[in-house]
């Protein structure tokens, strides 16, 4: 186990490190730099450009660069923002914070959400049910999500009945413990409806397919037989042994909970990542974007992990590593 | 739901009233405040849109509008331009003196008025602040302003409240430098910037108690990604006409929305109570809705929309083509005859809505002080462009493509900034425009730093589309573009000698305009400018949006102007208006 | 334990099946309509308690859906099973629940039958668990004792399913059978795709099991000759339909029908002694 640990962590860094290289690349070749836009302004000289420039090294070679940037990570700066004129990762805190925030309600009410969805269209297969259910699921698979977002959003905007962006109000500091919940919550609907209505439909679907075959296997019917019936076989039962296409689809989801609200947010407003990222590129802020992309992969590399955890806790066959696994 | 939100806003409401602003500190008799004539009343918050967030509250490294307008409500400068008047006027000078020469200015600051934390202000923070601006080290986008033939202006102290600069040679409204130029604290920042830590100071991260500054407000809160919250400076050098300390509000908050429909639909729904920059179409959403909003249609703004063709010189193995094509862009008749093709009033039309104006030269109606009103207004003419492009040897084939005098086909391709729709439409008029002349234009859609590139690095472009202006209504705002040797002088950059005649003489007006101190005869120089320019079209002028704004009824002393900060230029002076709270919960 | 035919007074039957009959309809797709199929027609037979009715037929000819009714995992379309004086058919799935623990099932592949993320320990006590029976504590001395009786070693209990071969797999749904103390056991082709040998010996322990606790079994086999030693009586069935049924060695000796010689013969040994083994 702990070798394992160690290969897998190993592994990670070195993909990391790839990716590190290739981001850092991939951006520098982008056209633009940073101070391209303050050219356009006549009460500035070159040389006052140039000199900034220099300040932040842009002048100098990329393996330069890069190993000035590395040596930044290596002291939990990530690089350095020019636009803010401070390291990223002081930079990218509170944004990464509301992120996972909105992430995880979202993340949390997918789940909870689809769960008992799948489950009981695949217990009660082929009823009306079942079939709403996966007409729904066809349908909000078949939308993108920025239509979705701006649907919600010109119903925000009808009706008033959303605030629109950001995630406190401006009174916030004056309200109470409760007044300041339900402000969070109000300015964090539409975001959440949008992943909830991205994200839901994608687990119903596997985990209805899965908890359905389940459902037909033996040991079900032996269940049965000793009176197990209903919720209890549903969720106790049933539920664990369709798990495994579910804790990989929650691996996933867990990978994307600092990467998959970005556009949301940036539609709706919300003060994540996304927002940040998205200026940071336009601005050629190349060690933000560097460090987003970062975080996505190391994000991922962490959410394969906790499900290949997760599996070995969850399936007996696999912990053991029997020959019949299946 | 609704319930909630209601009475979430009732609890908010109370809060609003119950709000602990530092209340105003009575005016000192010592205290040589300045005193406006317009009244109002106190309390409230006044909310306003921002397109992005500030980057810094360091007045000194800020380069961006947005965080430079945030300083704004922090920062206060010696001379401030009226942005109303557009002529300059006292401000922590309450007056100043020029000498004969024009060499010499000599402010009297005011007395026994007070930083935002409380200690006084005298000519030790000019002097300090003036160390720091033009500090080669620090860099100060500003600091270009201060240099004048490689020396930068020098400052001496003549007595506590007093302060001379030198001028190394005449400059003309030398004292419109000082405006935006805020003044620093030296108790706070002498340390930092003699350890060498100036240009880490007053990041956003910077806690509040430590940003300090003259303007009517102080930072109060950042929360990153959401909002600035600005409070009341109790000890602010202003005071209203009842002899009453400003400004009136308890707070000013800046809310950050990405997108220009993002920052309306805050302000229909009540989340903000002033929008800046709105685009025609939505200003003609709003002025659809009833409720009394204050919607105003300032008129031309400063800025120039142009077409730019290149006359860069090319290194020809790089990009042969577009030498070639050159030919034809630095032939004059060519570029009048796509002036005079181009329907200027549609471009108003459709990219503006018709709130805007057609230009014809690089000064905007919306300058009132140095536009040439007497520069001819062409109307549109395909027929004269043909006859000017057939007696520059151009003709046609049977097909009707035009031919240059090699008999190549004319086809270019005008890059754009995809980001920015008024311009692309611009683009698909003039590409429209043009195909009458039998040219066949190619619009090419770019992200702004990929074309800021090509324009400014490798001058990889046929023609674009740009806009400049909008700062300063000042021509010597505007000295880079004009000068040959210029690093704005967008059409030929890095020109060692000027190229045309007609660029010399350019040279020669601006340099004497810079140095003439009478604005009769400045005027008339710079009049001069204006119709070589108009006469030579280095530029293919096009039009300038209308400045249109909007205000919440209660906003009071709500004077937008021209010029940025649009709204804000008297943020001391707005208040909101009794009741007006309670209107906004609705 | 041989029931005696002429014994007087004879104490009604365990398990008394009528007419039993059960229609499936095979799942069809969006153009075709599913089709009929009559598993199981007109099926009547009785087990005695403590007595050991084997049911034979080849592949297909409804044995486990015969089972499954008996079990009711499956609801019969007509006839009655007769259960201590209860109709079982006629009962809801909450009706049944007090006669489960009297009825248990032993399936043909134990790996599947088994939920495979529960442990050992787990799988038996489930069926407590459902029938409320016992303190926590009670519950693991009984798991425990299962286990002994289906011949596991109690330490085994914390393994999953997974970790046992296919005779210990057999002897742990053996043991959740047993949790429950039933009356009647249904063995479904318990020992179809087992080795010789631990055929033999799950056989012996079924044997050993009955004689201890005297439970009935309705024991499901393809193979004749099997049930031939182990049951009492001996039932054949062909297309959803009992065909001959008699004592067993009546049923080895004087096959009547050409579906029990069918079977005799491919069981693929002679006939048996009459009487013989019992
Ligand atoms: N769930 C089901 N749906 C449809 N048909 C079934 C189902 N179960 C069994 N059958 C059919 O019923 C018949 C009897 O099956 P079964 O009782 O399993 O036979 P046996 O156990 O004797 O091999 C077979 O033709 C089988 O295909
Ligand atoms: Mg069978």
């Amino acid at each position: 186990m702990k070798s394992y640990v160690a290969r897998r962590l190993a592994r990670a860094v070195l993909l990391l490190f790839a990716v590190s290289v290739l981001c850092f690349l991939l951006t520098r070749l982008a056209p633009g730099s940073f101070f391209d836009e303050i050219r356009l302004n006549p009460q500035i000289s070159p040389q006052t450009i140039a000199a900034l420039q220099a300040r932040y090294g842009l002048d100098e070679p990329l393996p330069l660069r890069y190993g000035r940037w590395a040596r930044s990570v290596a002291r939990g700066d990530f690089g350095f923002s020019i636009a803010y004129n401070t390291p990223v990762a002081q930079l990218m805190w509170a944004p990464a914070k509301h992120t996972l925030l909105l992430g995880g309600v979202a993340m949390l009410l997918c789940w909870l959400i689809s769960i008992p969805l799948a489950v009981w269209s695949a217990a009660y297969e082929r009823s009306w049910f079942d079939r709403g259910v996966s007409a729904l699921t066809s349908l909000f698979i078949s939308i993108p999500e920025i239509v979705l977002a701006l649907a919600l959003l010109a119903f925000a905007m009808r009706s008033h009945a959303l605030p629109v962006g950001g995630m406190t109000s401006v009174g916030f500091d004056e309200l109470t413990a409760w007044g300041k919940a339900v402000d969070i919550a109000r300015h964090m609907l539409a975001p959440v409806v949008i992943l909830v209505l991205v994200g839901t439909p994608v687990i119903v679907r596997h985990l209805r397919a899965s908890v359905a075959e389940v459902l037909h296997a033996p040991f079900v019917e032996a269940a049965r037989g000793c009176g197990i019936g209903g919720a209890r076989l549903l969720f106790r039962h049933v539920l664990p042994a369709a798990a495994n296409p579910a804790i990989s689809l929650f691996g996933l989801s867990l990978a994307a909970l600092l990467s998959g609200s970005l556009l949301v947010e940036v539609v709706t407003g919300w003060p994540g990542l996304g927002p940040l990222i998205l200026d940071a590129t336009l601005a050629r802020d190349l060690d933000v974007v560097v460090a987003a992309a970062m975080l996505g992969a190391a994000m991922m590399i962490v959410g394969n992990f906790a499900a290949d955890l997760l599996l070995l806790a969850a399936d007996p066959r696999i912990r053991t590593g029997s020959p019949d696994a299946g | 739901m609704l319930r909630t939100a209601r009475l979430c806003l009732l609890v908010q409401l109370l809060a609003i009233f119950c709000l602990a602003a530092p209340s105003p500190d009575p005016l000192q008799p010592k205290e040589e405040v300045q005193v406006c004539k317009d009244a109002g009343q106190y309390g409230g918050r006044l909310v306003v849109g921002l397109r992005a967030e500030p980057k810094t509250l360091n007045p000194v490294t800020a380069e961006d509008a947005v965080s430079r307008e945030v300083i704004g409500g922090l920062m206060a400068d010696l001379v401030h331009i009226n942005r109303s008047t557009q002529q300059s006027e006292p401000a922590l000078a309450k007056s100043w003196k020029v000498s004969a020469d024009g060499l010499t200015y000599t402010l009297k600051l005011r007395r026994g008025i007070r930083f935002s934390d409380g200690q006084p202000f005298d000519a030790d923070d000019v002097i300090f602040s003036w160390a720091v601006y033009t500090d080669e080290k620090i860099a100060s986008p500003q600091r270009d302003l201060l240099i004048l033939d490689g020396k930068p202006i020098q400052v001496t102290k003549l007595d506590p409240y007093t302060v001379r600069f030198t001028l190394t040679r005449p400059y003309a409204a030398a004292e419109r430098l000082f405006d935006s130029l805020a003044i620093l604290p030296r108790h706070i920042l002498d340390k930092p910037y003699r350890n060498g830590q100036f240009l880490q100071q007053w990041s956003l991260n910077t806690p509040a108690s430590q940003i300090v500054g003259l303007g009517p407000f102080r930072l109060k809160q950042y929360l990153p990604g959401q909002r600035v919250v600005l409070e009341r400076n109790p000890y602010y050098w202003k005071a209203d006409a009842p002899k009453r300390r400003l400004p009136y509000l308890d707070e000013l908050v800046f809310v950050f929305a990405g997108n220009e429909d993002a920052r309306l639909m805050q302000f229909e729904a009540g989340e903000t109570d002033v929008v800046n920059r709105l685009s025609a179409q939505n200003y003609s959403l709003l002025a659809r809705q009833s409720g009394g909003l204050q919607l105003d249609d300032l008129g031309p703004s400063t800025e120039y929309n142009f077409l730019l063709f290149n006359l860069n010189e090319l290194n020809s193995s790089h990009v042969p083509e577009i030498e070639r094509k050159q030919a034809w862009f630095r032939d004059l008749g060519f570029r009048q005859a796509v002036s005079a093709a181009i329907d200027r009033e549609s471009i108003v039309r459709l990219a503006y809505g018709g709130r805007g104006t057609p230009l014809w030269g690089n000064v905007s109606p919306g300058n009132k002080l140095w536009v040439d009103a007497s520069l001819p207004h062409p109307q549109r003419s395909v027929d004269s462009a043909r006859q000017l492009l057939k007696s520059a040897g151009f003709s046609w084939n049977a097909t009707g493509n035009l031919l240059d005098p090699g008999g190549q086909p004319v086809e270019f391709s005008i890059i754009v900034a995809s980001s920015n729709s008024q311009r692309m439409e611009m683009a698909t008029i003039i590409q429209d425009d043009l195909s009458k002349l039998g040219m066949q234009v190619n619009v090419v859609p770019l992200e702004f730093r990929a074309l800021l590139q090509r324009v400014f690095q490798n001058y990889n472009y046929e023609a674009t589309i740009l806009g400049l202006g909008g700062g300063d209504a000042d021509p010597n705002a505007e000295m880079n573009v004009w000068v040959s040797n210029g690093s704005t002088h967008l059409w030929h950059q890095g020109e060692a000698h000027p190229a045309t005649a007609w660029e010399a003489e350019l040279d020669r007006l601006m340099n004497r305009q810079m140095l003439t101190l009478n604005y009769k005869r400045r005027k008339r120089l710079y009049d001069q400018v204006q119709q070589i320019i108009a006469a030579n079209l280095p530029m293919v002028f096009l039009a300038t949006p209308d400045v249109l704004v909007a205000a919440k009824p209660g906003v009071g002393n709500f004077h937008p102007a021209v010029l940025e900060p649009t709204t804000l230029w008297n943020v001391d002076q707005l208040y909101l208006r009794r009741g007006a709270e309670m209107a906004r919960s609705r | 334990m041989n029931s005696q035919p002429s014994a007087p007074a004879t104490p009604p039957p365990l398990l008394r099946v009528q007419e039993l009959a059960k229609t499936y309809i095979r799942r069809g797709s969006f153009t075709q309509p599913g089709a009929r199929v009559q598993a199981v027609k007109g099926v009547s037979f009785s087990i005695e308690a403590g007595s050991t009715l084997g049911l034979a037929g080849s592949s297909g000819c409804g044995k486990s859906t015969v089972a499954r009714c008996i079990g009711r995992i499956e609801r019969p379309d007509e006839g009655k099973i007769l259960f201590d004086g209860h109709n079982l058919a006629a009962l809801s799935f909450r009706e049944l629940r007090p006669f489960r623990p009297a009825i248990q099932m032993v399936f043909q592949d134990a790996a599947t039958a088994m939920n495979p993320s529960f442990s050992a320990a787990d799988i038996i006590a489930e069926p407590l668990l459902i029938q409320g029976i016992g303190t926590a504590e009670e519950r693991a001395g009984r798991v425990r004792q299962a286990m002994q009786e289906a011949g596991l070693p109690a330490e085994w209990s914390g393994r999953a399913a997974h970790d046992f071969s296919g005779g210990q797999r057999q002897r742990l749904t053996l043991a959740r059978a047993l949790v429950l103390k039933p009356k009647l056991l249904v063995l479904d082709e318990p020992l179809t795709g087992l080795d010789v040998s631990t055929r033999a010996q799950i056989a012996n322990l079924l044997l050993a099991v009955q004689a201890a606790h005297g439970i009935a079994y309705l024991f499901i086999s393809h193979d004749l000759f099997l049930l031939g030693h182990l049951a009492d009586r001996i039932a054949v069935m062909s297309e959803g339909q009992l065909v001959e049924e008699g004592p067993t060695s009546q049923i080895m000796a004087r096959p009547q029908h050409a579906e029990t010689r069918k079977l005799l013969a491919a069981s693929g040994r002679q006939l048996a002694p009459a009487g013989a083994g019992r």
